[in-house]
């Protein structure tokens, strides 16, 4: 009995998801550098990166598409790839086509059939909202539409980890408000859920943690709250008739980039930045002072990132 | 951990719904398929019937025996080659390889389907001999040739699963027409052996084709069956060789992008 229980313990003590050391090279390309991380039960983790920092291949040893050169990955302790590990798994690839032909029901049915736990089906076309779509043919539908019904295969299995690889591409505002609140309730029914995304506001909106990857490795783990406020930054945009380089030369200003005639300055203080752009320049226009994103700040850990590593180097 | 108490799916029932789900997919895109499926019958009207004066009659029952190899060889290569090759490429195959469903399942289907496509390609050729062709057979030797057909599906669809796994999209059907065309004219699928040059005639000894027609010519009478395990023994050689082949192609694909 006590043996049991001890079992018990320890299998709710194993993670959904443990990566260790993991590497892959693709020809010319490392894609992935060794990385480690590791998702605990029930939680949803948002998985960022600029395109080409190694996150689909992450995603893809995750799942066990995909033998790693070096490292090890587990789900639920079971190796990656393994039967018991793929019967714990559901994903939505980011780039999948399920087959034209099928009506969209068979391929619910056909995916229901592969779990020993999977969703009824008629909740499965609710939840994505596919109830009017449920006989015509994969091929026949939007983009949109298309993204729903993988995502309907996916929640489907009823698995206890659900991967999501850029899950809202293609998806319009109606859709993707389904679709948040389903992965929500999903999270409260106490499935791990690992969201792979370039959207900000699909962080902001459903994660506890982000993990940001650059360069093959994951180079932060922290809370959402905590990304935005260990920089605490503001932004500041204007039309400007200056230099650039300038108010990099003002107190608290941390970057500054220009995107069309607009000039958007990143600082730490805020209050010394304005007052001091406002003295000098009294031909400012459009001026907007606001929080920075999730996405300014993300793009701070990045910089501050690639910058140690080239003084490394 | 008590989901691990939950029963498993058991195999056959998904069996049996992937192998509906790929023949409905199959057969809602009949542009791709019926001509595979008509074409070994088009060929005998063609080939059989119009040489029916000048060879005494035994053309049509000759030409039975080889043309359902044909067709198998057909439906193995392009039937499971292609369309596997297609999926490869739209991450279908992904999406069926993350998923719990074991992949020997995945790919016991498209042979069974392979299988399926040939037996409904013989019955066309079947009754063209059957009718047009008066070609009499015992019952028993046109259920052998149905066995005969389920026989040389395997193997072309287990060639047609390593092209498939391994070459990409348009390069499966390009490999896949690059092997069916030399071996079913060296291995006498299309006119009899005679015909070729004496230097060419035994080519097909090499062929897995030529040993598969070979039984067949056997079960209908047109050769003697002095040699009928050496052609069954060559067979299943080649149906073993094949299958390494795919087994290898399999695990490439597992470790590649």
């Amino acid at each position: 009995m006590r043996g049991e229980m001890e079992e018990a313990k320890s299998a709710l003590a194993t993670p959904a998801v443990r990566v260790h050391g993991a590497s892959k090279r693709f020809g010319t390309v490392q894609a992935l550098r060794g990385t480690t991380l590791e998702i605990r039960r029930g939680e949803l983790v948002a998985l960022l990166g600029p395109n080409g920092s190694g996150k689909t291949t992450l995603v893809n040893a995750i799942v066990g598409l995909l033998a790693l050169d070096a490292g090890e990955v587990s789900v639920f302790g079971h190796a990656a790839g393994t039967q018991a590990a793929r019967e714990c798994i559901s994903v939505m690839l980011q780039t999948a086509a399920p087959p034209e032909m099928l009506r969209v029901r068979e391929l619910i049915e056909l995916f229901r059939g592969y779990h020993h736990k999977p969703l009824a089906l008629d909740a499965v076309l609710g939840l994505a909202d596919l109830r009017a779509l449920a006989e015509r043919r994969y091929g026949q539908l939007s983009g949109g539409e298309k993204r729903r019904v993988q995502f309907a295969m996916t929640v489907a299995s009823g698995a206890d980890l659900i991967v999501l690889d850029e899950p809202t591409t293609h998806m319009d505002a109606a859709s993707r408000n389904v679709f948040w609140s389903t992965v929500r309730s999903w999270r409260e029914a106490g499935h791990t859920i690992l969201l792979v995304t370039h959207q900000m506001e699909e962080v902001d909106a459903l994660a506890d943690r982000v993990l940001l990857m650059a360069h093959g490795v994951v180079i932060r783990d922290s809370t959402v709250d905590a990304l935005r406020g260990a920089f605490s930054l503001t932004r500041i945009s204007c039309v400007a008739a200056f230099d650039p380089a300038w108010p990099l030369t003002l107190p608290g200003v941390v970057s500054v980039r220009s995107e069309g005639r607009k000039l958007m300055v990143l600082t730490a203080d805020r209050d010394a930045t304005v007052r001091a752009m406002l003295s000098a320049q009294p031909n400012i226009a459009e001026l907007s002072v606001e929080p920075a994103s999730l996405e300014d700040a993300i793009a701070r850990v990045l910089e501050c990132e690639t910058a140690a590593v080239e003084n490394v180097a | 951990m008590n989901t691990l108490v939950l029963p498993r799916p058991t195999r056959l029932p998904q069996l049996w719904r992937e192998t509906r789900a790929e023949l409905l997919k199959l057969f809602r895109t009949p542009s791709f398929i019926l001509p595979t499926i008509a074409l070994p019958a088009l060929f005998y009207s063609l080939f059989a019937l119009g040489m029916q004066g000048s060879s005494g009659g035994r053309g049509p029952t000759y030409m039975l025996s080889t043309y359902i190899v044909f067709g198998s060889m057909a439906l193995g290569l392009f039937g499971v080659g292609a369309t596997l090759a297609a999926e490869r490429a739209s991450g279908w195959f992904d999406m069926q390889r993350a998923s719990p469903l074991p992949l020997w399942v995945f790919l016991c289907a498209k042979v069974l389907v392979a299988v399926t496509l040939a037996l409904i390609s013989m019955f066309l050729v079947m009754g063209i001999a059957g009718s047009a062709g008066g070609v009499r057979l015992h019952a028993l030797s046109w259920i052998l040739l149905g066995g005969i057909t389920v026989l040389s599906a395997v193997p072309f669809a287990l060639l047609g699963m390593a092209i498939g796994l391994y070459a990409r999209q348009g390069g499966a059907a390009a490999l896949a027409n690059l092997l069916f065309l030399p071996v079913a004219f060296f291995s006498g699928l299309w006119f009899p052996l005679q015909a070729l040059l004496p230097g060419l005639q035994h080519v097909g000894w090499v062929l897995p084709a030529y040993h598969l027609a070979q039984v067949a010519l056997i079960l209908t009478g047109q050769v003697v069956p002095d040699l009928l395990w050496v052609h069954l023994g060559i067979t299943f050689l080649w149906i073993a060789a094949f299958a390494a082949l795919a087994w290898f192609a399999l695990r490439r694909s597992e470790h590649g992008a």
